[in-house]
This record gives C-alpha cells, structure tokens and sequence, in this order.
C-alpha cells in the first residue's frame, strides 16, 4: 500500500540549532502514527514543516502521492492536513462557530452565510460523537470540549491526516480515554492520525506504529505490537533512565505552612480556589497533581502574595501572610520557582546578576546607603552563584535571554535556593527543560528538602510528582480532592481524582 | 444666562456636534479596522494632517473638492504604508512608529505648503464641499436643521458606521481581521495571511483618516494651517479605545467629543464672562475624563500592539 | 560581540542620518534648490564661528531636557509623549517664580524658580502617572491630551492675570534680572543652562543604572509580571516614573524662560517636546545618546533657520529630515538584527 505520506530527508535549522536532520517519516492510510521523543527533540519542529508554518532547508515530502510544497498552512489544509496545536489555536472571544469557520472565504461574496455551517458542523460533530455547542465562546468551554471544537474544525476542513501535538498535556486520564476511543474511531473510518507525545504508555496504548525522534534525528521506527516501555524509553533518551531520585526517608518537623479554606478568584472573576486547606511540614516534600487548570496557578500566586484571596489564611511558620505583600513574604522566607520563568521568574533582559539579585536588590550588601547599587560585590557574588549551581554561561553580564532554558531555568532555581528558604514553592520546576536540567533541578528539590525546608511541589506531570513527593494531594476545581503518602500509591485514584471523583466508597 | 439656551442654541449646537464628530468618527472608524487587527495606530494625527493638506491642493489644482478627497486618501495611504511596513513587516514598535510619522507628517506638510503656495498670510482659497440639504428631510422640525442640511461628506460618514459593522461581523474578512488582531498564530494556522489583513486594516485607517484631514480642510475650515488637525487624530484613538474597538461605540464616542467642540464654540461665542481658554481645553480634558475609570482594558484585542513573527 | 554592537550603535545611526539627508536633497531638487548649497549652509553654516557653535548649543539644552525626559519614562516601559506640556507648566513656574523673587540673589532666585520648573513639570507629568497607576489609562493618550491643556493654559495666564503692565502684547514682565541664568560666554547666548541639562545627564544615568529605584524602574519597565514578583510596587513606580519624566521636562521651560526669553510669550518654544522623543529614540534612550542627538538637532534646526534666509528654503525642511532619521534608525536596527541573525546562522 502506498503511504499517505512520506517525509524524507528533511533538515530544519534554526539560528545555532539543527532542529531536524535528515529526518524520513512515512505514514499509511488509517495509521495512529506516533512520534515520540523528549522536549526539543525535534517533533513539533517536523510537523510544523509538514503543516507549511516553516519552510524545510532541505528534503521532499509527497502526500498522496503527489510532491508537495507548502508555503503556508493554506497549502496544507487544501491538501487535507489538519494540525491540532499543543496550545490550542482558538480564539477565546469567537464563538465555536466562528473558531471552526474563520479562514474560509465567504459564501456569497464575502459574506458567511452562517446557519448553512452552523448545520454542517452539527453533522458532522454528531457523525464523529463530538459534542459541541456552535453558539457557545470558546472561553467558557473546557479544556476538553475545547478540543472537540479543534478536532471538528479539521474535519470540516476535509483532513485526510490529522496532526496532533501532545493532546493529552492537558487532559484528565479519563478525558485521555475519550480522546483515544475518538482517535481509534476516526482511524477506522480512514483517517491518518500523527500523534506527537513523548509519553510512553500513550503510544503503546493507542498507536500502531512509532517512530523515535532525539536530537533531531529519527532513531527508529517499529510497531508499537514490537515494542514495551523500557525499549521506548531508552530509545526516547538514549541511557538508561534513572526514573526516581535517591533519597532518605522522610523526617517531618514542625508545620511551616498552613493554608485553611483558602477562597481565590481569578482575574476574570471566577473563582479558582473554592476552600482549598492543606499543610506542609519542614522536611517533608508536598506534591499537588492535578490537570492544568485547576487552580494551580492561583494557589501559587497566593501564596507569594501576588494576588490576595477573597477568603481564607495562610500561615507561615504560624504568622498569616494573607494580604502580605510579596515583598514581606519573601522577607518571611518563601522561596518561589514560579510556574513561568519567562513571565515572572526572570527579567530577560537584564544581565544574569541583575536577575540575581531580583528580589534583594534593595538589601546590604547590595545596596549601600543612599540607595547605590554596589555593582562590584554583586557581579562578584552572582559569579560564584553561577559556578556553584553549574549555570552555563559566560559570564554574569550577558542578557538572560542569550542562555537556553534549562540554564535559564537553574538561574530561578540557584536564586532561591541561595536565600535558604523555609518554604520552597516550585511551580512545574522543570517544564520545557532538558533531561540534563531536569535531573540537576530535581536533586536540589531534595537537598533542600534535606536541609529542612518545606518544599510545595505543583506540577501537572505526574510522574515529576511520584519521584519527589512525600506526600501527593490533588487538586481539582480549586479544591483538594484527596491525600496520599508517596509509598506504592495508587495511580488509577490519582487519576480519578484528578478527574473529581472521590474515592470510591462514595461513588458507589 | 437663561436666554443664552433657547430652542436656536440647541439646534446650532447639536447641528454642529453632528459635523465636528465627523472628522474623529471617520478617523476612529478607520483605527478601528486597524487595531482590531493588532496594528495601534497613534499616526492617525498625522495620516489627518497630510489629508487636510493634500485635499486643498487637489481641490486647489482641480477645482473639484472630490478630486482633494482623492488626493487626500492618496496622502493618508502614503503614511499608511511606512507605518504598516515598519510595524507589520520590520515589528518596530507600534507607538513609536506613530510617533515618527506624526512628526514626518508635520514636517512634510509645512514644507510643501510653504513650497507650493509660498509664505503667505492670507489663507489659500479653495473649492469646498457646501451644504446638502436633503429634499423633504431637511423640512422636518428640529431633526431637520441638526441632521439634514450637512454636506455630503458627513452623511457618508455616518453610513459608514453599519457598513463598519457589517463587515466586520457578518462577513469572511471580518472574522479574518477580529482572528488576526486576537491571535495571529492560530490565524495564520486556519491560512489566513497575516501579514496581508494587518497591511489591508492600516491602509484602510489611513484612508479614512485622509479623508477625515480631508473633511477638516475641505468641509469645515475651507483651508489648510499648520497643525490644524490639533490632536483630533489623538482624540479618534481615544474615541476607538472609550467605544471599546466597536463601530457603534466610536459613534457614541465620537459624539460625545464632537459634543465637546461643539460646546466650546458656542460659549466661546456667546460670552459667559469665563475665559475662552477654558472652553479650548473641554475637548480635551473631556478625553482625558473619558480615558480615567469610564473604561476598562479588557475589551481590548488580545494581540493589540504585539508584532508577529512567523519564523 | 563587539562588532555586532558597534553596527546597531554606531553604524545604524550614521546612515540613518545620512538616508534621511538624501531624501531631504531630493526634495530640495524638486523644488528647484541646490542641495549642496543648501547642506552646506544646514549642516556646516553655523559651525564656523563661535556665536553659531554657541546656537547650536543653545537650542540643544531643551532636548536634552525632554529627551531626558522621554528616555526616563521610556526605561519604564511607559511612553511620556506630554513633555510639550511639562515644559509650557515648568516655564509658567519658573516665571512666576522669576517676577515675584526676581529681586532676591541669584543664589537663590535661579535654585528656586527651577524648582519650581521641576514641581510643575512633576504634577504635569504626575496626572498622567497617577490615572495610569490607579486606573489603568493609556499614558499616552493622556500624555498628549495635557499638552493641549497646557498650551491653552499658558495662553489664558500671559493674555489675562500674567500679562505684563502695559498690556500691550500678550505676553509677561521680564522676570527679575537676577533670575537670568548667567551667560557663559560673553557675546553669545549660551547660558547656564548648558551645565545646568549636562548635570541631569548624568544624574539620569546615575539614577537609572546605579542605585535600587532605577534598578526597580528599568525592571518594571522590561518585564512587569517579574517585576511584581520581585516584591517591587508596580503602579507606585509607574506614577514616579511619569512624575520624575515631567519634572526633568520642566526644566526644559526653566533654561528656556531664565536663559532666553527672560519672559513667557504664546507659544515660546514650539515642538520642543517632541524633538525630545526624536533624540531619545536616536540616542538609543540613553542619556549620552540623547546628548549626542540633541546636539544634531540643534545643528540641524539652527542650520535650518540659516538656511530660510540664505537659500530660500522653508526651514520646515528640517521636521521631515527628523522624521526619516527616526524612521531609518528604527527600521535600519531591526534590518542590522536581521542580517546579524542570518550571518550567524551561516557560521552555524
């Protein structure tokens, strides 16, 4: 059988970075393909070659048989591709229909004739068992009805294959489940399907084949029937992965933080902590799992002081910091990782021992009397911060924005951890960072953990949470759902409270 | 005081609201289209200025005011199209662009005007649009002296207003242009040209604020001066943010400024023993009121001001 | 490294500069003038005696005023396009000042009418900041808006409770002589002033990159959220920032009114502010920068006067050449960054 696709050669380089190498990919009719590889291996880059949002350096790529050229994500939808983005690309303020509409011409002229697609989208979301609302905002939708919307928009674009970039990042196990019953159905039915992840039990679970990407270049491909999780685990990365850190067992001290009943709305209005209680103690490490979009960010940012709660406390080694400034509860000793580096951990263009600095600029030795900075003992401590904590980069003067992520990221890490902290707040510590970083991060999560702080890990990886936590709590709707201690959890209740189903007594 | 407000003094002066809006409602609609697509266009003083002065010499060398709206929006697409390319093409930053090119603006005007026509001191005459009375409509009572005797420039410009929202929410183009101004990326990823709908939306806001400078020269003041647009421009961009990027807002918006003006012609006129200053700064400090708390950042579009790179 | 900041720094500038003079040629060939003759009156006219070195200078302290003006707020991420307005309040202070305590001693009349400058520059800069800070409104546009209002303010004071006895024209007394900043050197109008903007060039510099509230405002001014996160009071920073950028451009109106005009008239210094935002973009918003592209200017706007009288040519020219440097130095960085990407990516 001829595949619907082929790929070959194809090599993409970005200024400084080979982020495709010859790189040869083939995809038959009615295929869950895979393409499985780690952060910045190159899969995203590939697929948004073959979607025409960047032009390959070199290398061919025949759909259907044809040799084609996309010049631009028009050319690729007329050819019938459709790309389903890790971050969605909806416009919250549209309505579903004008989401899955925009972009096509007009039907009399320019003008849409809006109850004819109105029609035609229900048809189709009813064929597929897509449940959507056209005259619903994308704003109010979940995520996973948002999905829907991207999914019925490539069908009714006339996708022959379907991209998909990580569609499970954001999901809740059973919404996964859902998504994966639909993806079997569409391929049934004919549809090609890539699947881009780089979690593994999702490609045996659902792919027919898999092709391996790391650095690059393309590793392997095999059939999923061929292959288990420790294959495709040291395939992805290359070594033998250490999955779990060392560590001691856990010495609980005194309680160092307590929030009770904790009530936050959003910026929109919306409430995003719905009487959230949970401690933690000096030594012992607090993992919050939980899908996007629960209120995560919310917690964080109330703890740091950066937006105040509607109700509520929040002790700090027993004092309340509600109301605080972020300033005052820095003083108080909360070290924060915050969930974005690039939003708020980091000034990006400011040089590295600026950034150092960034929360005890105004102290002594820093700054003198008068408020004069003292340039020299900063340049010189910030020096030393960078070689203790193996920041590579040249010097303490250049630009946080000339350093990759993961130095990036252990520039945050190494300034909160110098200030010894009582309580240690690391929001998704090591998102889009590599293995490297994600290792050197994570030790330090523990030694600090050892040294007796508090460490509140939030994170929507799961399995970032099972190697460092003590204790694992989930958070669903603004609300702890459920706790556990870290010693043989049970993955499948994590799961389903992360879905908001408590335990199962009650459901029952 | 009290014979000062008759039943004269309203008509006058809503008659006059209704034409002093026209030059903000034509430029507001215009940076509408063009911050609804992401581009913040603050050369919109500017794009005026060079249409008040191209519209004279057009109707100056031609003898037809319609031949000056032509040139007018021949002066606006000019400006327009250093500012899209600086903005949508190199990604400078939007404000400071809009701030050369009112400088430009400035620069230029003077200097061809003093080229063309010398360093006179009496005001160049020239064709200009007179007042329509519409048959029938202009007869009506007191509807029909403040909406009905206006020259034809301002009832096209009130057309303009659902033609405005007709395209912008009924048709393909419009769903383009709120998509790009909301999040290019996911409308570059459904093949919508970017780069194609912003240039489009900035070119179209410089010719409307050709044809607003146009109005100002051709259908109100009858001449050209150095600096006439006088921070309408700037109003128009306030009067796109105060009517929340909707056209029916930017009527109610530039009502309210052309209200202003109005206002402080009439006082200035009739003599309240206040100095006439006071009135020459209502316009403005009303934008100043009307950018303080009455609005709020949210309605904005999500990619407004924020250039986009494809690669 | 080095070669690729000497391009943007450097390099960028020069032919900005030197794109936007041809283009002005072309425009002078259009209206049947030499533009040799005409460019070498503008440019090197006013550079052979020292009375035309001391105009330049002359006409150079305002701009660095408001060009400081500009670059401070600009550092904070906020666009102060009200210096016109700041410098017509901190003239209006700086004459009030001058009439009533014109008679004290110089030692104090000049110290205090520039404090003056400085305090009603700072609230004309501050209304701005404050709406900014407490609701959120677009500096800009407001920035703009109290430039009308002061225009019209300064026009009321010296047509009504300022004008001066004879009430003749519309403008004040002469303040008290006492009140002139002193002439530096003799036979030419350059006045204390000169010194006067040159101290708050460094002072600018100093504030911004050697002591915590710069440390704070540029922080603010690159990355809000993480400025925020750093514990630093966001809003209180952006309504000192405003404030500090009006004050400087008050001082603008205190040279003008103690070291030229000795008076407030209409209109006495018209576009000023807005040559200021020109030469901190030029200067790369940096205070040096902003010294070096003020001396342009000056060369330039009095070149320009020489220019109307000698060749006949409308000195309005000199707006358009201002505009295009802007323009070129804008579009030219980001071109060099461009072509910079792309040679490193060739090595690569």
């Amino acid at each position: 059988m001829q595949p619907i696709l082929k790929m070959i050669n194809i090599t993409k380089t970005f200024p400084g970075v080979v982020a495709n190498r010859n790189v040869n990919l083939e995809v038959y009719h009615g295929e869950i393909h895979a393409l499985l590889g780690e952060n910045g291996a190159g899969k995203s880059t590939l697929m948004n070659v073959l979607y025409g949002l960047y032009q390959a350096d070199s290398g061919e790529i025949y759909f259907e048989g044809k040799r084609v050229n996309f010049e631009s994500a028009k050319d690729a939808i007329r050819a019938g591709i459709g790309m389903i983005h890790q971050h969605f690309m909806l416009i919250p303020v549209h309505t579903v229909l004008d989401n899955i509409i925009m972009g096509l011409p007009g039907d009399r002229g320019i003008f849409y004739d809006r109850a004819l697609h109105r029609e035609r989208v229900l048809e189709i979301a009813h064929r597929y068992g897509l449940e959507i609302d056209p005259d619903a905002y994308v704003q109010d939708l979940s995520v996973g009805a948002q999905q829907r919307v991207e999914i019925v928009k490539a069908l009714y674009r006339k996708a022959k294959l379907l991209i998909m970039d990580e569609p499970t990042a954001v999901l809740t196990p059973q919404e996964v489940k859902e998504l994966f019953s639909t993806l079997k159905k569409l391929s049934q039915e004919g549809m090609s399907i890539i699947l881009i992840t780089h979690k593994l039990n999702e490609v045996l679970e659902v792919a027919d084949r898999v092709t391996v990407l790391r650095d690059g270049q393309v590793i392997k491909t095999l059939n999923t029937k061929d292959a288990d999780e420790k294959l495709l685990a040291q395939l992805m990365v290359g070594r033998e992965v250490n999955f779990v850190p060392a560590k001691s067992p856990c010495q609980p001290g005194p309680v160092v933080l307590e929030i009770k009943d904790l009530v936050v709305k959003n910026q929109r209005g919306i409430t995003a902590l719905n009487g959230l209680s949970l401690t933690v103690r000096g030594g012992e490490i607090l993992g919050i799992a939980g899908v996007d979009g629960n209120g995560q960010t919310e917690l964080a940012e109330a703890i740091a002081g950066l937006i105040k709660p509607v109700a509520g406390t929040i002790l700090l080694n027993g004092e309340p910091i509600v109301g605080k400034k972020p300033r005052v509860i820095t003083e108080k000793g909360l070290g924060h990782i915050p969930e974005d580096r690039h939003k708020r951990g980091l000034v990006l263009d400011f040089t590295l021992s600026e950034n150092i600095i960034l929360q005890s600029y105004y102290c002594e030795p820093w700054c003198g009397k008068f408020g004069f900075l003292n340039l020299n003992s900063i340049k010189s401590m910030a020096q030393e911060l960078l070689e203790k904590y193996k920041v590579k980069a040249p010097h303490s003067e250049v630009a946080a924005r000339t350093l990759s992520g993961g130095n990036q990221q252990k520039v945050v890490v190494a300034r909160e951890i110098s200030r010894r902290p009582k309580l240690l707040l690391a929001v998704q510590p090591t998102r889009g960072v590599d293995v490297g970083a994600i290792e050197y991060i994570h030790e330090q999560i523990i030694k600090e953990r050892e040294r007796g702080a508090a460490v509140l890990l939030i994170s929507t990886e799961l399995s970032e949470i099972l190697a460092l936590s003590d204790r694992i709590a989930v958070i669903y709707k603004g609300q702890i759902m459920g706790e556990m201690t870290n010693d043989n959890p049970d993955i499948n209740e994590i799961g389903l409270m992360m879905a908001g189903i408590r335990k199962k007594k009650e459901a029952s | 005081m009290e014979q000062i407000f008759t039943l004269g003094f309203f008509i006058t002066l809503l008659a006059a609201t209704i034409r002093l809006s026209v030059p903000i409602l034509l430029a507001a609609l215009g940076g509408m289209f063009s911050e609804r697509s992401g581009v913040i266009n603050i050369g919109l003083e500017g794009m005026m200025l060079i249409g008040a002065l191209f519209g004279v010499i057009g109707s100056y060398v031609t003898g037809s005011p319609w031949i000056g709206i032509l040139f007018a929006i021949g002066g606006g697409i000019l400006l327009a199209l250093i500012h899209a390319y600086m903005t949508v093409s190199l990604g400078v930053d939007h404000v400071v662009t809009g701030i050369a090119v009112n400088i430009l603006s400035v620069g230029l005007t003077s200097f061809i005007f003093r080229a063309m026509f010398g360093i006179t001191t009496t005001p160049v005459k020239v064709n200009a649009f007179k007042p329509l009375a519409i048959p029938g409509l202009k007869d009506l009572p007191l509807i029909g002296p403040i909406l009905f005797q206006q020259n034809i420039l301002v009832y096209l410009a009130f057309l303009l207003v659902p033609l405005a929202s007709l395209i912008l929410y009924r048709t393909s183009w419009g769903l383009a242009i709120r998509t790009v101004g909301e999040h290019p990326k996911a409308a570059d990823t459904v093949g919508i040209n970017v780069v194609k709908i912003r240039y489009l939306c900035v070119l179209l806001s410089g010719i409307f604020a050709g044809v607003a400078g146009a109005f100002l020269s051709l259908g109100q003041f009858n001449m050209f001066v150095d600096n006439m647009v006088s921070g309408r421009g700037f109003i128009a961009v306030a009067a796109v943010i105060f009517g929340k990027w909707k056209p029916s807002g930017i009527l109610a918006a530039s009502l309210i400024f052309g209200l202003a003006d109005a206002l402080q012609i009439r006082l200035q006129a009739v003599g309240t023993g206040i100095p006439y200053q006071v009135f020459l700064m209502l316009p403005y400090i009303v934008t100043v009121i009307a950018m303080s708390g009455l609005v709020g950042k949210t309605t904005a579009p999500a990619a407004l001001g924020k250039s986009y790179e494809k690669n | 490294m080095k070669k690729d900041l000497l391009l943007i720094n450097l390099v960028v500038p020069i032919l900005a500069i030197l794109a936007a003079l041809v283009l002005g040629a072309i425009l002078l060939l259009f209206i049947n003038v030499n533009p040799l003759e005409a460019y070498s009156v503008l440019l090197f006219g006013n550079l052979t005696s020292l009375y035309g070195i001391s105009e330049i200078l002359v006409k150079a302290v305002p701009i660095i005023m408001t060009g400081l003006a500009f670059t401070f707020a600009y550092r904070t991420g906020l666009f102060n396009i009200g210096a016109e307005g700041q410098m017509y309040v901190g003239a209006i202070a700086a004459v009030v000042v001058g009439l009533k305590l014109g008679h004290l001693s110089p030692f104090l009349a000049i110290p205090l009418s520039l404090l003056a400058a400085l305090i009603a520059g700072g609230i004309w800069g501050g209304i701005p900041g404050l709406l900014k800070a407490v609701f959120g409104s677009s500096e800009i546009i407001i920035t703009i808006m109290l430039n009308y209002v002061a225009v019209y303010l300064l026009s009321y004071l010296v047509d009504k409770p300022l004008r001066e006895k004879s009430g003749f024209y519309p403008q004040t007394d002469m303040i008290g002589e006492n009140a002139f900043l002193p002439v530096l050197i003799p036979n030419t109008r350059l006045h204390l002033g000169f010194l006067i903007a040159l101290l708050f060039v460094v002072l600018v510099y100093i504030i911004l990159w050697r002591t915590k509230l710069g440390f704070e405002l540029r922080a603010v001014g690159l990355n809000l959220h993480a400025a925020e996160y750093a514990g630093i009071d966001v809003r209180t920073k952006m309504f000192l920032a405003l404030a500090l950028s009006g004050a400087l451009a008050g001082v603008a109106g205190f040279t003008e009114v103690g070291g030229i005009h000795h008076r407030l008239l209409d209109n006495f210094s018209k576009g000023v502010g807005f040559d200021g935002i020109a030469v901190a973009l030029l200067g790369q918003a940096t205070p040096f920068g902003v010294v070096l592209a003020s001396l342009l200017f000056g060369l330039l706007q009095v070149g320009a006067n020489s220019m109307q009288r000698s060749v006949g040519v409308p000195a309005n020219i000199v707006y358009i050449i201002q505009g295009l440097i802007i323009l070129f130095l804008l579009g030219g960085t980001i071109l060099a960054r461009r072509y910079q990407k792309k040679k490193a990516k060739g090595v690569a």
